[in-house]
């Protein structure tokens, strides 16, 4: 509980994921101190993704330890590997970590202003008048104040996947997860959503970023991890990682993107 | 255009009472429906076959059965049970009560699978982004699945209400003292048969339209932001 801006944003220790007999994730781990922008990259397959979705346990880890701002998530051994030991802790702490998903998932039921109220209103018992001052100068952050009152369907990609930035910094997080958040927009349209990417990233807010553009990951990121195979497999920052590259794999890798 | 012959008011209340009967049978069938689905969905291997013993019993037995099944053999079970408890004075099962059980439990036994399958074609990304945000699974439920729920379940739903708001005159054969009962009440005195259930056909097909009306607004309601038919 007792959280100081001395713990780093997030720290996670020897994180493993097998489903069934396959081992996804081998033993990862990754610290990102407040500000830091952590770019993972790698081929499809290589466990990116679901190391994204373990550490707010979309996905449950098989074993290892997850810190957000010092405080650890309670987990306890299950059937299938950890299960979480404190319901609503989980609950807390997935509150306290932004998740921007590949697919938008905005609510298609609601305005997009209502997309960004919803957590403020519904977890953290904002009111109403509240959350919607919140989502409002969110909405100005993102472009898309003039949107507020349309559905997710009635919009470009682009704009929803901004909505839903916007959605998770309502929030207030300690720090943003993206998996993969411009793989699914027409090519025209990647440029606005890295726009606000990088403006957060500016802002200093804390980012871990699942990522197949490389010139983001190479000119926004403080930290580049390469994975491969369930492991990190080249780690530094972008400088080591893209000119310095230790790995043949992971030069082999950047060469054909 | 209808002579009623001072029969009027009796249909009134006869009417009245259909409705209250539908209405709230609609309400303990909704509730039915949603426990029987969240049963169904289970992980739980002996949930989800009490939920179909149920909806197999319910969908495979003529509608006047269960009826009859409920009023008489609820007497019997009632009255039994009482008895091992100790006490031994005669209670009664009001044909309202045994109208509402077996109605309530016909229109649940069919919500459950239309509410089943509305449950399972909301996208799970829209559950996982719940999820994400630290949204408790009670408010997850109540918030995002069950709007969006509708959409998928409103065609359905009317359509089961509309057969169990005609069922209604079903119960008229234990006596509750409904539409179709008081009706056939006045055609007894007047011999008038014709007159009389062109009349409450009318009624019924009157209130068929208005739950078909409700019906086509909260479908609108239910597909707001769903590409094509913005109410925005």
């Amino acid at each position: 509980m007792a959280a100081s801006t001395a713990d780093p944003a997030l720290d996670i220790r020897g994180l493993e994921k097998s489903f069934g007999q396959v081992k996804v994730l081998r033993g990862i781990d990754l610290t990102a101190h407040r500000g830091d922008v952590v770019s993972i990259i790698g081929a499809s397959g290589s466990g990116k993704s679901t190391f994204l979705r373990c550490i707010n346990m979309l996905e449950m880890p098989s074993a290892g330890s997850i810190r957000v701002a010092g405080e650890e998530i309670l987990t306890k051994p299950g059937k299938l590997g950890l299960e979480p030991a404190d319901r609503r802790q989980l609950q807390r702490v997935r509150s306290e970590l932004g998740m921007v998903f590949q697919d938008f998932a905005l609510w298609s039921h609601l305005t997009v202003l209502e997309n960004i109220t919803e957590g403020p209103m519904r977890v953290l018992g904002l009111s109403r008048a509240e959350a919607r001052e919140r989502g409002e100068a969110l909405l100005d952050k993102v472009g898309l104040s003039e949107k507020r009152d349309a559905y997710p369907a009635h919009m470009s990609g682009g704009q929803q996947q901004r909505a839903a930035i916007a959605r998770a910094l309502a929030m207030e997080p300690q720090a943003l997860l993206f998996d993969e958040p411009t793989s699914a927009l027409d090519p025209e349209l990647v440029g606005e959503v890295l726009r606000v990417m990088q403006l957060l990233a500016d802002e200093g807010r804390t980012m871990i970023v699942v990522t197949h553009e490389m010139q983001f990951a190479r000119n926004v990121s403080s930290k580049v991890m390469y994975f491969h195979q369930g492991l990190v497999e080249e780690e530094g920052t972008p400088e080591q990682v893209f000119e310095h590259t230790q790995s043949d794999r992971c030069r082999q890798f950047l060469s054909g993107t | 255009m209808f002579d009623l012959e001072g029969f009027g008011h009796l249909l009134f209340q006869g009417t009245l009472m259909t409705i209250r009967l539908a209405l709230v049978s609609l309400v303990f069938g909704l509730m039915f429906g949603l426990i029987g689905a969240a049963m169904k969905l289970s992980r739980f291997r002996f949930l989800r076959i009490i939920a179909g013993v149920y909806t197999a019993l319910i969908r495979g037995i003529p509608e006047l059965m269960v009826i009859l099944f409920i009023y008489y053999g609820g007497v019997i079970l009632l009255n039994n049970f009482a008895g091992l408890l100790g006490y031994d004075r005669y209670i009664d099962v009001s044909a309202f009560g045994a109208g509402v059980a077996a109605l309530s439990l016909t229109f649940g036994a069919y919500a459950t699978e239309i509410f089943r399958g509305g449950i399972r074609a909301v996208p799970t990304n829209q559950i996982e982004a719940a999820r994400a945000i630290g949204m408790s699974p009670a408010t997850t439920f109540r918030r995002i699945l069950l709007p969006q729920v509708w959409r998928f379940a409103l065609p359905g739903l009317g359509n089961t209400f509309l057969i169990i708001l005609k069922e209604t005159a079903l119960v008229s054969v234990i006596g509750l003292e409904e539409l179709m009962r008081k009706t056939d009440m006045a055609v007894g005195y007047t011999k008038e048969p014709f007159t009389f259930f062109l009349f409450a056909a009318l009624i019924y097909l009157a209130m068929t339209a208005v739950v078909m009306w409700v019906q086509q607004g909260l479908e609108k309601r239910a597909n707001r932001g769903v590409s094509g038919r913005a109410v925005t």
